[in-house]
Formats: structure tokens, C-alpha cells, sequence
């Protein structure tokens, strides 16, 4: 059953309303192995090729637990400033659904890896919004469905559906934020923020359209100053683009219903992207009743102050530090150092390209310019980047130089790019490079100047527009070549001298 | 006493069915199985710790090395259903 | 090795032990009780004679929790099963009823099909006590019940080497004898319940006939005590002497 609406056009909430929102996010860790068994975690393999025994729920067998995936964990729950839980445990969650091999979840209860958390957001306005972490907890990944015989693939109208175990058992980090989250725009700096602090912690691909990254939202509205509204879950928002959309269409509809006089019901919502619509699916069955016990087939994790503490020292610089490093040690304005600090990649590419180029906020307005340009249009990692950071850092020093304009530095680059060729081998064979040669310079001023008695009359009379006119004859004889601040000063100094 | 309902209920949970006439007597023998285990309720138990194994083990891990898989043709040797290496179930939604 | 394995590497040698001399044996009393049958308590009384004649020492020791091994343990064992056989799904091998119309279908008969009627009653009784609700009631204070026995059996090592008690505390019901009432099939193990439950070593010797059929004399030692407790098996088993083919004249209904 489902019942459609439409999606709002105004993402903002009106100020009669409230939304509050807390978002539960699913972090598959990038170890080379499963939870609890040595298949590999790839990603696209073949369907029910990396399966054993263990992670299709064969009888007799028993999970042992990936040692590095706690360590991940403890890093994330570190990360967001969690009290990490000196004795934790797993958990069964018992539910049938033909993804899950065993008829149960191994994932953590009343005991998870880390509690009691906040990540501070800042918004687009640039303030800081807290949002509490709840808790961190570990547990495996189902397998995966494939619906068919149906028309869209979806699991409504299907006939049957095929089960792929490759991704059952993967490790995943849950993590539950507090409904501390106000507005889409709130969720998805939070969400965009978060995966940003994952990306440098280096536990996970963090990539939504693979579901590395996978987000549901807890959404309720009500006027403020009132007590919480009737909650959905919002589930299958597998962009940042879609959270944003998601929320909004959800958080419209559960203000048509209430100012309509209908109730919210709690429910399941499902976000459709191509209809940009959210629907409820109302299950036929009885409430889930999950059934936790601790799990008899695993043995407690006790993390002492000495693990935790190497694990502390071991996390890398995180954006916040590395946007305050950025500011301090290279001189970049707030802005700067908040988009470069914040990716990971991009602020080591950039670190290299300042210290080699030797000018930190030439770097800066290039790694964040015509470098991140490259990269959103064609979609290449930093990693994979076709100019490294050694190119392009001989690129600006070409610049710095004199030997290149900006202009000319800009085509330069889009040559490098298309060619892979090192900007001294573009400027050579494009027979490019500034003229900064002040004798060869002078020759064409005095000649120019001389050839020119009228204007140059006109010149020294006050009309200094007249001065283009000359720039202009020498671009035209050295094609455009010249050093424009040295030719504007031998012009001066041959017209009036 | 469990009503009949509950016992539906608890049936429905577990995935099982039974025939018709059969509930009442499941009824009957959970009920006297759960009476007499609830028995505990007579012991004192205050300040006594939950114990999940008999033997206290902690911190039990395997290194992240990759094992081999299973050949795709015998982890689906077994299903009852198979279609393109991936097991096939009925109708979901 | 799997996560709640030891992995202690003890070599366990052939016993060859004949006598008990120093040995200390601790009597359970609450498994001579009313439960008890008077001809396997007269078994057992004779075998205790006979370890005192090869030198042992056997007193009574009372463990008052043992008595709710059972009830502990029916809640823990069919709690643990209704999850470990909730794999049996007809998903990924097994059985599978053949045309069901939707998942639903095929697993209620899947299921229903492919269990007996005493495991499908204990997935009953473990779904419910860990259902909504009732976790703390049952499961949890199972879990404690099961701290208190191995306490209680911690204490009584203190003073013995090991216990001893009638194996089963009666001689083998007929064939469909205890199905009308799964709970009194359920107290026949009454006395090896408690064992398992707190992880300890047992061995289960015949040790004479009780209306022409056997009675076991079930030896119990603290955790890792296999090779002594071998030993005094060994001893024992010599001593007892039993005919392990019972004269059929004998067999009485």
C-alpha cells in the first residue's frame, strides 16, 4: 500500500513548523575481509563469489571476529568524540528476510562500541550547530536483492527475487545521531560533514551510490515549544542530493496530514528520486519483535584505556584541526582552508603543490580553481588526477616566474590535462613563454613610440587611455606575449622620457 | 496462562504453522513449561551477574587476512532454487 | 578455532588407575532427593560403597541451585535454538515446500514441513521468552541462575576433587512413554543439566541394574580435570565390573 504526495517546492520549513530530524547512518568499513569470516569485502564481484560456509548461515559453523574492524569502529567512535565502552558485546537481532543468512544479525544492543558522541556542524551560514552522536556500534551487512519478473525492479510487482550473499557479512559501523537536526539543509551539512571526517579516518570508500554510505532519517514535525511529533523512517536516500529531497518531500507531507487535521502515523517512508514523491509503506505483518540476546557464539570485547589510547594517537589530523592548520601555517583566509581542509585528497594535493610552488595561496586559488573544475567535470578522483601535484606545481612556478600570464597558465593547463605532457614541454612546443626580456622589449617600445609621433603627443597631454593603445601594438607584434607589467613600464618611461 | 492468540502470535514470529486443532494443546504444554521454569522467581538472585559462557573469555579476534571463497557452483549447490549463480525466493513485497 | 573455544593443548593419556586412595568425592544431595527412584539410589548407594573400598572418600555436599538447572536451562537452550534454527529458512539448502506464492508462504511451510514436533516446541518456548517483554523475566534471570550453579559448584571443588550422583535420577522410560508431557521428559535430566550449564567436565559410568535396566553413576569434575577424572573412572568402571548385556528374563515392565 502506498500513498503518494507530492513533493514540497520550497525546501525551507516554514516558521510555524518544526522539523526534528535525527539520521541513522550505515558506514561499511574498507577492511580486505568480512566481520566474521576471511571472504573478501569487494565491491562488483560476480554474484555469490565471495561466500564461505561461515557468511551463508551453514550449520555448525561459528563467526570469529575481524580484529580490524573493531579498531575502525573505535577510530569512528573516537573520531566523534565517543565515550568508547570498556566492555561491549554482540548481539543477536533475530528477523527473517531471505538477505539475512542466518535468520538473525549479529550487530550490538545495550552494549555498543561507543556512546554519548557530537559532531559540530558548521552550516552555510558559517555557524557552528552540535549535533549529538547517540551511539556507534558495530554489526555485519546483509546480502543483496535483486527483484524480478516485475517491471521497475522494485520489490512491489516483483515475482521473485535473487539473493547475492557477496556483501552479506561485510563490516558495518552504524552510527545514531540525537535528534539535534532541524532542516534538510542542517541534514545534509551534517551528512556531507561526516562523511568528510570518514574520509580521513580511512575506514571506509564512503561512497553513497555504491552503499558504502548508506543514511535513513528519523523525521517528526510539530509547532514549536510543543512535545514531539509522530516519527517516520525514511529510508533509500542513497545521495546527498536525495536526503535533502527526501526530507523535505517527507517533512511536507507530515505538515499537509497534521494541518489537514489527520494524524502522522508511524510508518516506513520510502523517497521515489524520479518522482521526487515519498510514500508509506505500510507493512502487513505485526510490529517487528527482534528478539536481542547476546550472542552465545562470541565472547566480550574488552577495550582498555591502553588500546584506546594507541588508537587515539593513531587517528590522522581530522578537518577541523587541518582547516585550523591550513589558516596557520599557510596564511589561507577561512573559507580556503574549510573547503581544502575538509577533503581529504584535495588537501594533500594541495599541501604538495604549496610547499613545491612555494606559494601557499597561489596554490589555493589554483587546487580550488581550475583543478577542482577539472575534477567535477570529468569526474576523476584527485588521485587519478591527469596533472599531479608535481605538474602543476612547475606550472605555477612558470606563472610566478613571469614566464607565463594567468590566461596563458589557464590554457597551459588544459593542454596538460588532454596531453599529459609537463607544462615546460606545453610551453615549448606552443612556442608560449612570456617575453620578460627587458632589451628585446625596449627595442619594440622605442620603434613603436616613434612610429606613432601623433598618439604619443597625446599621451604626454594627459590622455592616458592612449597608453592601451600602445599595449595593444606590442601584444600584436609579440602576439601576445609580452609581459604586460614590463611592457607598461618601458611605455611610460620611453613616452614621457 | 498463554491464550491461543499469543501462541498464533509467537508461531507467526518463529515462521511456523501448526494445524488447526493443535494451538490449544500448544497453549496447554507452554504454559506448563513456562510455569515451571518461571520457578527462578524463587531463587535470590540480586547482585548476581548474567553469565553467557561457562568459561570467560574476552577479546577473541582473527587477523584481516582474506581466505578463500567458495567456487560460485558449490555455494549454491545446495539451494533449492537457483537462477544465474544467485538463489531464488518467491514474491517478497 | 572459533571465538568461545580455549585451544588449551592438553594431551589426555589412556587412563590406567585402580584404586582411589586420597580421593575425595562429594555426594549431591539434591539429586538423591524425592525425585530420585528408590532402585537407582540403591545403585548408587552400592557404587559409593565400592569407592570406598578402593580407598576414597565420599561425603554429601549440598548445592541448593542446582535444583533449577532445568528450569534455567529451558529457557536458555530453546532461546539459543530458536535462533540457531532460524537458518533453516529453505532460502540457501534444506527443504523447501515447493510452489509457495510469496516469501511468507514458503517459509511458515518451509518450517513447519521440515521440524520435528519437540524441536518446533522448543522454538516456541525460546521465541517466547525472548519476545517482547520478556526478556529480563526469563532469559536474564536464567543467565543468573546459571552464575549462581557455577558458583555453587565452585564452592563444592573447594572441598572435593569430584561429585558424583545417580546419572539419570530414573531407569529408561518406554518409547513414548513422556511425549503426553514433554516436562517430565524434559526432568529426567535433571541431574546432568547443571553440569552443562556451568561448562564442566562429566562422564556417565553403568554402574549396576535397576529393575533390569542400567543406572548410570555420573562422575563430575572442575574445568580441565579430564585426565584425573579418566583416571578415577577407570578405577571405578574395574570395580563396578558391569555386565553390559542385562539377562532379558530380567527386563520387567
Amino acid at each position: 500500500m502506498s500513498t503518494p504526495s507530492d513533493e514540497s517546492a520550497a525546501g525551507a520549513v516554514p516558521n510555524d513548523w518544526e522539523a526534528v530530524i535525527g539520521l541513522e547512518i550505515h558506514v561499511q568499513l574498507h577492511t580486505k575481509t568480512k566481520m566474521f569470516c576471511g571472504c573478501p569485502t569487494s565491491f562488483g564481484e560476480a554474484p555469490n563469489t565471495q561466500v564461505c560456509p561461515i557468511c551463508l548461515g551453514h550449520p555448525g559453523t561459528l563467526p570469529v571476529t575481524n580484529e580490524r574492524a573493531v579498531e575502525y569502529a573505535t577510530r569512528i567512535a573516537l573520531a566523534l568524540d565517543c565515550r568508547v565502552t570498556a566492555h561491549t558485546i554482540f548481539h543477536r537481532k533475530n528477523y527473517f528476510y531471505p538477505d539475512l543468512p542466518k535468520g538473525y544479525q549479529i550487530s550490538q544492543y545495550d552494549l555498543p562500541l561507543g556512546v554519548g558522541g557530537h559532531l559540530n556542524v558548521e552550516l552555510e551560514n558559517g555557524a557552528i550547530h552540535r549535533v549529538g552522536i547517540t551511539r556507534v556500534h558495530m554489526e555485519e551487512d546483509a546480502g543483496k536483492l535483486v527483484h524480478a519478473g516485475g517491471a521497475s525492479g522494485r520489490i512491489e510487482g516483483a515475482d521473485h527475487s535473487l539473493v547475492d550473499f557477496n556483501r552479506g557479512g561485510t563490516p558495518l559501523v552504524e552510527i545514531v545521531s540525537e535528534p539535534d537536526i532541524r532542516t534538510p539543509d542542517q541534514a545534509r551539512s551534517f551528512l556531507t560533514q561526516l562523511k568528510n571526517l570518514l574520509e580521513h579516518l580511512d575506514v571506509s570508500d564512503v561512497n553513497m551510490e555504491e552503499g558504502s554510505l548508506r543514511c535513513d532519517a528519523n523525521v517528526s514535525v510539530r509547532r514549536p515549544g510543543e512535545p514531539l511529533g509522530t516519527k517516520t523512517e525514511l529510508k533509500n536516500m542513497n545521495s546527498f542530493r536525495f536526503l535533502q529531497r527526501g526530507l523535505e518531500a517527507e517533512i511536507e507531507r507530515q505538515m499537509g496530514a497534521l494541518e489537514s487535521g489527520r494524524a502522522v502515523e508511524q510508518a516506513t517512508v520510502h523517497f521515489d528520486p524520479s518522482s521526487g514523491r515519498v510514500s508509506t509503506l505500510r507493512s502487513k505483518e505485526e510490529a517487528h519483535d527482534y528478539r536481542y540476546f547476546p550472542e552465545p557464539d562470541l565472547v566480550p570485547i574488552q577495550l582498555d584505556e591502553a588500546y584506546v589510547a594507541a588508537v587515539r594517537a593513531s587517528l590522522p589530523e581530522l578537518p577541523a584541526a587541518r582547516k585550523e592548520r591550513f589558516m596557520a601555517e599557510y596564511g589561507l583566509p577561512a573559507y580556503d582552508a574549510g573547503v581544502l581542509g575538509s577533503n581529504r585528497a584535495l588537501g594533500d594535493y594541495f599541501e604538495q603543490v604549496a610547499g613545491a610552488a612555494g606559494d601557499a595561496k597561489l596554490a589555493a586559488n589554483w587546487v580550488m580553481g581550475d583543478f577542482s573544475a577539472y575534477l567535477n567535470a570529468t569526474g576523476v578522483e584527485v588521485e587519478a588526477a591527469a596533472v599531479g601535484p608535481a605538474a602543476l606545481s612547475d606550472l605555477l612556478i612558470l606563472l610566478r616566474e613571469g614566464t607565463l600570464s594567468s590566461k596563458m597558465a589557464k590554457d597551459v593547463f588544459q593542454d596538460m590535462i588532454e596531453t599529459g605532457k609537463p607544462a615546460s614541454v606545453v610551453v615549448r612546443e606552443r612556442g608560449l613563454g612570456q617575453i620578460s626580456d627587458t632589451l628585446a622589449l625596449e627595442e619594440l617600445v622605442k620603434r613603436l613610440v616613434l612610429a606613432n609621433p601623433g598618439p604619443a603627443e597625446e599621451f604626454r597631454g594627459g590622455r592616458e587611455k592612449v597608453l592601451g593603445f600602445f599595449v595593444g601594438q606590442v601584444m600584436k607584434e609579440t602576439r601576445g606575449q609580452a609581459n604586460p607589467q614590463l611592457v607598461n613600464e618601458l611605455l611610460r618611461r620611453h613616452l614621457l622620457g | 496462562m498463554i491464550s491461543r492468540e499469543e501462541v498464533e502470535h509467537i508461531a507467526r514470529l518463529a515462521r511456523l504453522r501448526f494445524e488447526d486443532g493443535e494451538y490449544e494443546r500448544l497453549a496447554q504444554e507452554l504454559s506448563k513449561i513456562l510455569d515451571y521454569v518461571q520457578t527462578l522467581g524463587e531463587l535470590d538472585l540480586t547482585g548476581l551477574e548474567p553469565t553467557a559462557h561457562a568459561v570467560a573469555l574476552k577479546n577473541v579476534f582473527r587477523a584481516d587476512e582474506p581466505r578463500p571463497c567458495l567456487p560460485r557452483e558449490q555455494a549454491v549447490a545446495n539451494g533449492p532454487a537457483v537462477e544465474r549463480g544467485q538463489f531464488v525466493v518467491p514474491r517478497i513485497g | 578455532m572459533d571465538s568461545t573455544s580455549l585451544g588449551l593443548p592438553r594431551r589426555i593419556t589412556i587412563p590406567t588407575a585402580t584404586d582411589l586412595a586420597g580421593t575425595r568425592f562429594g555426594v549431591i544431595t539434591e539429586f538423591l532427593g524425592e525425585a530420585c527412584d528408590p532402585g537407582v539410589r540403591e545403585v548408587f548407594n552400592d557404587a559409593v560403597a565400592h569407592i570406598h573400598s578402593l580407598g576414597g572418600v565420599c561425603e554429601e555436599v549440598s548445592l541448593p541451585s542446582v535444583e533449577k538447572g532445568i528450569a534455567a536451562y529451558y529457557i536458555i537452550a530453546p532461546a539459543e535454538a530458536s535462533s540457531n534454527l532460524a537458518r533453516f529458512d529453505g532460502v540457501r539448502y534444506g527443504h523447501r515446500h515447493p510452489g509457495a506464492g510469496d516469501i511468507m508462504e514458503m517459509y511458515l511451510r518451509t518450517r513447519s514441513e521440515g521440524f520435528g514436533a519437540e524441536v518446533k516446541r522448543r522454538i516456541m518456548i525460546g521465541t517466547y521468552v525472548l519476545s517482547a517483554g520478556y526478556y529480563e523475566a526469563y532469559y536474564g534471570q536464567a543467565q543468573r541462575t546459571r552464575t549462581l550453579i557455577i558458583q555453587d559448584f565452585r564452592r563444592a571443588f573447594e572441598s572435593f576433587d569430584y561429585l558424583i550422583s545417580p546419572t539419570s535420577p530414573t531407569v529408561a522410560f518406554t518409547i513414548g512413554e513422556r511425549i503426553e508431557d514433554p516436562l517430565a521428559m524434559y526432568l529426567s535430566d535433571l541431574c546432568t543439566i547443571p553440569v552443562n550449564l556451568a561448562g564442566l567436565p562429566g562422564i556417565s559410568l553403568p554402574a549396576g541394574l535397576s529393575r533390569g535396566l542400567p543406572v548410570g553413576l555420573q562422575l563430575i569434575g572442575p574445568h580441565f580435570s579430564e585426565q584425573g577424572m579418566l583416571d578415577a573412572a577407570h578405577a571405578l568402571e574395574r570395580k563396578l565390573a558391569f555386565q553390559a548385556r542385562p539377562p532379558v528374563a530380567e527386563v520387567t515392565r
